[in-house]
């Protein structure tokens, strides 16, 4: 059996096999049998499902996008094709031709006119465009009959066409040419496209654009065009689909069609995981058999639906978690926008919080006194619309923070409005206790619909809650299959026997008062605990297991909370309505709550309130609006305002804000203004003329001769924030440039800049010609080429992909392709033999390999490199500073952001020295070592300096040593409160015999390790040695296949991540992403989770003492530790805003509030300046001092490492090589050979040994 | 600290929340009012009627409808309509003094009544008997009702945005580009003919027109509740009117009849539904019970246990085998199965080989009609019957045809089937063997109609193109009106309305009584010629008579066989 699975055939042969013995087993069971016209008519209905989801996975993989538009795309072009064949009689061939043509402009169309206006919004946004979308195509496909072809009438039934008359008859169907047709075409068109995707170059390109697209432009890809083509395919299919069936489907107008009638098609999506095009379009078929053998045999016909939900949910819950570690990343799926507090500073300002409490004054006010004006018809409107607004809330704590979206929200709503209705009629339950179990059983929904979708990341449950509130619209709330369950009719009850709730006033009072509850428990769970949880599972699973969270469980309380906000809505939207009928919950509603809630900004809590409240109160007041709210109106609005109203507002807030901070004096931050901020008056501008290493030249003589690189004036900012000021460089043809500087200058947001990916003000040229002009495409092909740090690759393509997408920009010269190829394997060997392999499977030192091979490439003549020997082995930083050196000798000029000043200075006779957005220093690299004023530590320098000079803070019990204009301040330990004892006498760690297959790779073989309490342990080896695979199999992150570990003498083998976190396992990772959405201050206060005292979701709702005592507790802690790293200035910064080297300093300050008995640290290095590093080992020695704790440390900084290991652990190939004291392990041959080799600079890539 | 200390420490404030929650819902629990079943008359009512301040006066006053006769009813007081001329005169019992203070109006003294001729409206079929009034009225004798007006409302969107124009797209009817103000214009001129023509004793009705919040094609496919209720409420509360005549969607005339306002325009609900409302909820359209009734016993007569003639193919002459086909509506559910209680009472149901049901779902119903042509073509049905929509027919005869499957089709008469429009757009081959029942009248050629006529008797404009159907709207509510008297409630509007003797015109012929709240009494037979020209369009494909016009009571068909277009 097993070598059956092994292989595609095998494995499609036994899904046949499956296949035709479930239809054995439908046709003896089901009462009216599974006979073969319906399987086959089935089969026909589903490939051309199967075709939409096709273009579904399309467009998703092309823009990470669930496209509702689709169907209204098909309407308008299939349809002007069908009357092309009907009404002007044109040829039925040429029509099957035109449809499809038309429908690639259609998609064109909508890509180059609306996708691309969203391209930097939120996905969700989009998500919400693609519905507006749908609406303006449909509206138009009404006029299209009667105003083009003069036809009467919008629907269309079946028709002849000339293959009509070839026929045949499978028991009562009678199969036409048509349908034949349709069986023909579709798997054609499937496999064409598998193919495209999968081997072509294009069909690859697109692949890289979606879950890498900075990337995809850098190589040169044309991700615009490309994007253009995708969408432009995926109308072409919607249209052929259209055609296809219309002459025995007939056609109805699109406009009339909600996303539900997508449900097949997306069902069919989820089981192929949004990705594979074939099991997509075999799903579909076999679904669509599934769904008429239903509808043959039921008598009723919503039990189809509940099928598709079935499917959907089998289809989750049977899938398999990822087979490698290319697949844990999330593809680029960004969330909504982010709506930032106001600066803790600014809001303690007294007219702030006078202007708040005003405000809240003002609002309580309304909500007491405007009801009293309002007439009855009215108040129950605004009643209807605080119902929403709830829902919106529910929405944002389920998309805004758990990350999931829910096109089903106003389902669970019904599900709460049928429990209530029924204790209210049938056992005339008292209201409170009723809305309490409503408010139950939305959060028990909520759960059963979340944790299939959990299982994977993705859109899934958006499909879920959108097949759910099919099935509840259709089939629970129908009178003919529970006719007993739906509670009709009600009347309102008198609260505590004297408030008439028949008073719509008194309702609405009742309403508002419940929308209040919900926003503050809302706001409490957000504040608390709970929320940071939420927000952090979503953010970084493996960050937040590794600090001690389970992470599926925070966010299933999150979909707890949010079913119960929704529940609880049910419970009031019944009384208003005073019983539910059928149709009362129907599935556009949800739609229409989403989309308000994401106009509003689904970040904010008031942001989507008011935006579903306006939405919803916007189509009361107006007919026009109701009927273009949800579509043209919505497009409109996201157009103008893609962030949503929250982000309009929080703009004017920070504005007025700003006004006031002024006028409150310097001593409070302005709101925003919380990264590098405009230098003091002291460092002043670069001096202009002639740098300082080409000697002394008379400045009216000097002409200093055309750049090849050249930046004038240079500005960047990152929405509000101003990152670079005015900066200025130069660099000469055939010059290596070292750019250098502390951690968050500015270094790599200048390269981006030069590269075209962020947009800036000032002056880039290459050669005299400007480009700062020009898309990041049109850079690369004029001759400059960005090897980015960190995420310069695609985790799911192969290496050889990678390698054929880098010739995308000379993809028809063959011969180029081939010279540059060998030249390839000859520089970097080892991408040879992983040529088949997933980028994401790579080592870290193979990933930069192969993104140093893609950008070589791409034979630029100015060649930027960000991070050169970012995580890699001394052996490997050697060779790739001799690949640079050589690429310099042939002329290249090269500009290379480099944290180590001693491997800059073997590569870069001149180094530009960056801080705070300027350049502080330009001229020799040998010069810039006499500079201890720019060369220092800004994080950690006091600890090198010892215990003494400690400074205080900035006068508000705030540290501020980030700004290097002022004075540092010391890391002392001893303030930090004692660590918890490790308990037991025995190593603290043991991992016995591990071993670890990926595939059929083994990355660990049998390896041995023992940690003894308070040791600290260096494990070395070259990239792929399986160091990173050991720290994760010891956290948990991956499963051993064999052997086992021990946590202070407990077998954790079987444990998951957040329980060896809890069992005071600490971990940090090589790329230090922490968590982007939450600030410094929220981000250490997670990573007191394994102490937090409360652990209550309600508690933390309802701000209990149990809540905002623990509360002040870990905050209090989590101050102290930003106080104590000197991240006061950062304190209040999301952690996405922070430099490399910045979110290191976070990651220390982490394992300090985590309190583990063992660390396990993975490059802590990577990405901080070397001067920090130099501050490092001193700093870890002494955390490991204070806490006890044992460290197990990867790491190829060898000075770090020697100056802080007790033992060196050398692994090569999965397996321990050698180990013991670390002047005799890096003294080993095998370890020189192996991984160590002979470069200096690559070896001492901190430190003062090699420089001097 | 102790774990109870912690606990109290910890979670204090939610502790006594909680406490004082469960207090209170034990010692100040909420109260529903009393829960009461109002029985329609003549038949069962499962709805339970709530009984809030305004259900308890309309309570009160339907114990006084049951015990006493309605104040001002011509019949209660004696007159004889069809006597003509001067009849009795109300006694001192009469609606002044039943209907109470409020407002006075009208002009002093006693109320008298008194009969004057067949027809209030000579020319007028469908007109009440006539009637002299004179005396106190009683002035505010319900809501909406002074002494000098009758507040009616109308949600302009119910005809500018609603059914009409939804079927007239889908029908590609050649409709003028009308707004919102032709049909307001049409509506006060039907009013103003009303007041001229009709006895409102001393009243007028005052029309509200008023743009709602509602979304009515949300509404017909069951949804958009909330829009309903909240223009319910605003009629009820704000407007305070007495009746409202466009509630042509189930759901708002379903919010309407909850907040006690009289409304006309619920299309082919069954009659259960509309006796739960009663005695609010009316139409001029037949109730789908009729349409069962009277298409079951059309089958049972001319149908049943004859071959197949009229089918096409090889279904030609074979022994019938029937299929019902509704949408899953519940009401029309309930109209189904009544359907085919029917056929098993007269023991003709044993053709019936299958009845299926179909989902109210636009882009859905193509494959829903592909799935029920092969179970009609697998069961080997030669007759389909079918209470469907014209989009459903739509599809279903197009792919009846694609599939070269041509059976019987009986025409329903529901959902504007029986309008040459709508036959129009289904495929010719196939309907062109349908036949059955028509409630509405013969295709009467436009500017023809009762409508156009008393609108034009009143304004030299042009009046909307719906003007029929907004005319039959507010004609039955003036009948109602003129035949409840001057004590006019919602409960002697229903008593009027029962009075009402039966009367037949164009659109056949129309009466009520209890558990009867929609018109049709009678339907003619009809069949599908698609080379006839219509009346309507003056395009081929029209429904003919093959009864030279004959309209027949319900149950009552003449056993001759039917015909079709197709032979």
């Amino acid at each position: 059996m097993e070598r059956i699975t092994a292989s595609p055939a095998g494995r499609w042969g036994l899904a046949t096999v499956a296949l035709l013995a479930a239809w054995a087993v439908a046709a003896a069971v089901l009462p009216n049998g599974a006979p073969p016209g319906e399987v086959l008519a089935g089969a026909i209905l589903g490939s051309a499902t199967g075709l939409t989801a096709v273009g579904l996975i399309l467009i998703w993989r092309a823009s990470r996008v669930i496209n509702f538009a689709n169907g209204a795309m098909a309407g308008l072009a299939g349809l002007v094709a069908v009357h092309l064949f009907l009404s002007w009689g044109w040829p039925y061939p040429v029509t099957l031709v035109v449809a499809p043509l038309l429908g690639l402009g259609v998609g064109a169309l909508v890509e180059f006119t609306v996708v691309r206006r969203f391209a930097d919004a939120p996905r969700l946004v989009l998500t919400v465009a693609t519905i507006g979308v749908a609406q303006v195509l449909g509206g138009v496909e009404l006029l299209i009959p009667e105003r083009v072809f003069g036809a009467r009438g919008l629907v269309l039934g079946a028709y002849d066409t000339p293959l009509s008359s070839l026929s045949f008859e499978v028991g009562p169907a009678l199969i036409t040419g048509n349908h034949l047709l349709c069986v023909a075409v579709v798997p054609v068109v499937v496999a064409v496209l598998g193919w495209f995707l999968r081997r072509s170059l294009a069909g690859t390109a697109v692949r890289a654009a979606a879950e890498n697209t900075e990337r995809a432009r850098l190589l040169g890809i044309p991700v615009r065009r490309l994007t253009t083509t995708v969408w432009a395919i995926a109308g072409a299919l919607a249209a052929l689909t259209f055609v296809l069936q219309a002459p025995f489907l007939g056609a109805s107008p699109s406009a009339a069609a909600g996303p539900a009638v997508l449900l097949p098609a997306l069902a069919a999506a989820i089981v192929a995981r949004m990705e594979k095009l074939t099991v997509a379009f075999a799903a579909a078929v076999v679904l669509g058999v599934v769904q008429e053998l239903v509808r043959w045999n039921a008598d009723t016909p919503a039990l189809v639906d509940v099928v598709v939900l079935v499917v959907i949910l089998v289809a989750l819950l049977t899938d398999r978690a990822a087979k490698s570690r290319a697949h844990d990343a999330d593809g680029g799926w960004r969330d909504a926008d982010l709506v930032r507090a106001l600066d803790p500073a600014v809001a303690a300002l007294r007219s702030v919080r006078a202007a708040r409490a005003a405000g809240l004054v003002v609002l309580v006010a309304a909500a007491v006194l405007v009801p009293l004006w309002l007439a009855p018809g009215d108040a129950f409107s605004v009643s209807v619309v605080a119902v929403w607004a709830m829902v919106a809330v529910s929405l944002v704590v389920l998309t805004g923070w758990a990350g999931q979206i829910s096109l089903g929200q106003f389902a669970i709503v019904g599900v709460g409005a049928i429990v209530a209705g029924n204790l209210l009629t049938r056992w005339n339950v008292d209201l409170f206790v009723t809305l309490f179990v409503a408010t139950a059983a939305g959060a028990l929904v909520a759960v059963l619909l979340g944790v299939p979708a959990l299982r994977i990341r993705g859109p899934f449950l958006a499909v879920v809650t959108l097949a759910f509130a099919v099935v509840l619209d259709g089939y629970v709330l129908n009178p003919n299959v529970f006719p007993e369950l739906i509670p009709e009719s009600l009347t309102r009850p008198l609260l505590w026997g004297r408030v008439d709730l028949a008073d719509e006033r008194a309702m609405l009072w009742c309403c508002l008062a419940a929308l209040a509850l919900v926003i503050a428990l809302a706001r409490g769970v957000r504040r608390s605990r709970s929320g940071r949880l939420l927000i952090a599972a979503r953010d970084n699973r493996k960050a937040a297991e590794a600090a001690a969270v389970p992470t599926r469980w925070a966010t299933l309380s999150g979909f707890v909370f949010s079913g119960a906000i929704a529940g609880l809505a049910g419970g009031l939207h019944v009384l208003l309505l005073q019983g539910v009928r059928a149709g009362s919950y129907q599935p556009v509603m949800s739609v229409e709550v989403f989309s308000g809630a994401t106009i509003g900004g689904l970040g904010s809590l008031g942001g989507a309130s008011v935006g579903a409240a306006l939405l919803r109160g916007g189509q009361d007041l107006d007919a026009t609006i109701r009927l273009v709210g949800a579509g043209v109106g919505v497009l409109v609005v996201l157009w103008v305002l893609p962030a949503g109203l929250a982000g309009l507002a929080a703009r004017a807030r920070d504005a007025v804000a700003r006004r006031l901070a002024t006028r409150a004096g310097p001593a409070t931050a302005a709101p925003g203004d919380d990264t590098p901020a405009i230098p003091s008056p002291e460092v002043g501008p670069v001096p202009t003329g002639p740098p300082a290493f080409v000697g002394e030249v008379p400045a009216g003589d000097w002409r200093p001769p055309v750049p090849a690189l050249a930046a004038r004036g240079v500005d960047v900012s990152y929405g509000q924030l101003q990152v670079l000021f005015g900066v200025d460089l130069e660099v000469g043809d055939g010059e290596v440039v070292a750019l250098l500087g502390t951690n968050g200058a500015g270094k790599s947001t200048l390269l981006r800049a030069v590269a075209g990916l962020s947009p800036c003000r000032g002056e880039v040229s290459l050669r005299g010609e400007r480009i700062d002009d020009l898309s990041p495409e049109r850079i690369v092909r004029s001759g400059v080429a960005l090897m980015p740090g960190g995420r310069a690759l695609f985790p799911t393509l192969t290496v050889a992909d990678h390698l054929r997408l880098a010739t995308w920009t000379f993809r028809t010269d063959t011969s180029r392709i081939r010279d540059d190829l060998e030249d390839v394997d000859r520089l970097f060997p080892v991408l040879r033999e992983r040529r088949n392999q997933l980028a994401g499977d790579l080592s870290g030192g193979e990933q930069q390999q192969l993104a140093l091979a893609c950008t070589l490439l791409l034979r630029p003549s100015v060649l930027l490199i960000d991070e050169l020997s970012l995580g890699l082995s001394p052996l490997v930083v050697a060779a790739l500073c001799d690949v640079v050196r050589r690429l310099n000798e042939t002329g290249m000029t090269i500009v290379v952001v480099e944290q180590s000043v001693n491997v800059a200075l073997t590569l870069a006779g001149r180094a530009v020295f960056m801080e705070k957005g300027q350049v502080r220093f330009e001229g020799p690299t040998q010069d810039l070592l006499e500079r201890p004023d720019l060369l220092r530590s800004v994080f950690l320098a006091g600890d090198t300096a010892g215990n003494g000079d400690h400074t205080a803070g900035n006068g508000d019990g705030r540290a501020d040593t980030a700004d290097p204009d002022r004075p540092v301040v010391p890391i002392d330990l001893r303030e930090l409160p004692p660590s918890a004892p490790a308990g037991g006498d025995g190593p603290v760690l043991v991992v016995e015999d591990l071993t670890k297959r990926f595939g059929g790779v083994e990355a660990l073989s049998h390896v041995d390790l023992r940690v003894e309490p308070g040791e600290i342990v260096g494990l070395i080896g070259q990239n792929g040695a399986g160091k990173t695979t050991l720290l994760d199999c010891i956290s948990g992150f991956h499963r051993s296949d064999h052997g086992r570990i021990l946590l202070r003498g407990t077998d954790v083998t079987e444990w998951a991540p957040f329980e060896r976190a809890r069992g005071r396992l600490g971990r940090t990772f090589q790329e230090a992403r922490l968590f982007p959405s939450l600030t410094v201050l929220e981000t250490l206060a997670v990573a007191c989770e394994r102490t937090v005292e409360n652990r209550s979701l309600v508690a933390d709702a309802t701000r209990q003492p149990a809540s905002y005592l623990a509360e002040a507790v870990t905050l209090r802690r989590a101050a102290e530790l930003v106080r104590l790293l000197g991240l006061g200035r950062y304190e209040h910064t999301p952690t996405s805003a922070l430099s490399t080297g910045t979110r290191r300093i976070v990651e220390l300050g982490c394992l300090l509030a985590e309190d583990p008995v063992v660390m396990l640290l993975d490059e802590p290095s990577a990405g901080v300046a070397q001067k920090e590093t130099e501050a490092l080992g001193p700093l870890l020695r002494r955390i490991r001092d204070h806490t006890g704790a044992a460290l197990v440390v990867i790491e190829h900084d060898m000075p770090l490492l020697a100056g802080l290991c007790g033992r060196l652990v050398a692994m090569e190939l999965g397996q321990v090589l050698v180990e013991g004291p670390p002047a005799d392990v890096l003294a080993h041959p095998a370890v020189v050979a192996a991984y160590l080799g002979t470069d200096a600079a690559a070896i001492h890539r901190s430190g003062t040994a090699f420089s001097t | 600290m102790l774990p109870k200390d912690r606990l109290f420490r910890g979670y204090g404030p939610l502790i006594g929340f909680a406490a004082i929650f469960l207090a209170v819902a034990v010692l100040v629990p909420s109260q529903q009012r009393e829960v009461r079943t109002v029985e329609g008359a003549g038949a069962a009512s499962r709805r339970a009627a709530t009984a809030g301040p305004e259900a308890e006066v309309a309570g009160a006053e339907e114990e006084a409808v049951a015990t006493d006769p309605v104040a001002g009813d011509p019949a209660a007081a004696g007159i004889d309509p069809a006597a003509g001329g001067a009849g009795g005169s109300t006694g001192p019992g009469g609606a002044g003094a039943a209907a109470g203070g409020g407002g006075g109006g009208g002009t002093k003294g006693p109320p008298a009544l008194a009969g004057c001729g067949p027809a209030q409206v000579p020319g007028d079929p469908y007109a009440p008997p006539c009637i002299t009034f004179s005396g106190n009225n009683g002035g505010a004798t319900g809501r909406g009702v002074t002494g000098d007006t009758i507040t009616v409302a109308v949600r302009i969107q119910g005809f500018s945005n609603g059914i009409l124009d939804a079927v007239s797209k889908v029908a590609g009817a050649t409709i003028p580009d009308e707004n919102a103000d032709v049909i307001v214009r049409t509506v006060n001129g039907l009013t103003e003919y009303f007041n001229k023509r009709f006895q409102f004793y001393g009243r007028k009705l005052k029309l509200v027109v008023y743009n709602g919040k509602g979304d009515v094609l949300k509404e017909t496919t069951g949804g958009g509740q909330e829009g309903a209720q909240a223009d319910a409420l605003k009629v009820a509360q704000e407007i305070q009117a007495f009746a409202d005549v466009s509630a042509v969607t189930p759901v708002y005339a379903d919010a309407l009849a909850s907040k006690q306002v009289v409304n006309v325009g619920a299309p082919f609900v069954s009659r259960e539904w509309l006796s739960q409302r009663r005695p609010f909820s009316w139409s001029p359209f037949p109730d789908c019970s009729t349409v069962v009734e009277s298409v079951a016993s059309y089958y049972a007569t001319k149908l049943y246990g004859s071959p197949a003639a009229l089918a096409g193919g090889d279904l030609r002459g074979r022994p019938r085998q029937a299929a019902i086909i509704a949408p899953e509506n519940s009401w029309y559910q309930e109209c189904v199965n009544a359907g085919i209680g029917i056929l098993q009472k007269a023991g003709r149901a044993g053709e019936l080989a299958l009845t299926t049901k179909y989902q109210l779902d636009i882009p859905r119903m193509s494959s829903q009609a592909d799935t029920t042509l092969r179970q009609l073509k697998d069961r080997g049905i030669t007759t389909v019957v079918c209470g469907c929509d014209p989009l459903f027919l739509t599809f279903l005869t197009a792919k009846a045809k694609e599939q070269g499957y041509f059976p019987e089709w009986v025409i329903t008469g529901v959902a504007f089937v029986d309008n040459d429009l709508i036959g129009q757009i289904l495929q010719r081959d196939a309907w062109s063997r349908a036949f059955g029942v028509s409630f509405a009248g013969p295709t009467q050629p436009a500017g023809t109609g009762l409508g156009y006529r008393a609108y034009k008797s009143v304004r030299t404009d042009e009046p909307s193109i719906g003007v029929e159907l907004l005319y039959n709207q507010l004609d039955l509510l003036a009948i109602g009106i003129q035949m409840a008297g001057p004590a006019l409630t919602p409960q002697s509007f229903e008593k009027g309305m029962f009075d009402y003797p039966r009367r037949t015109g164009p659109s056949g012929t129309w009466g009520f009584g209890p558990g009867d709240y929609a018109t049709a009494e009678d339907a003619r037979e009809v069949f599908w010629n698609p080379a006839a020209g219509s009346a309507l369009n003056r395009q081929p494909g029209a429904y003919q008579d093959p009864n030279a016009g004959a309209r027949f009571p319900i149950g009552r068909w003449p056993a001759a066989p039917p015909r079709s277009a197709a032979g």
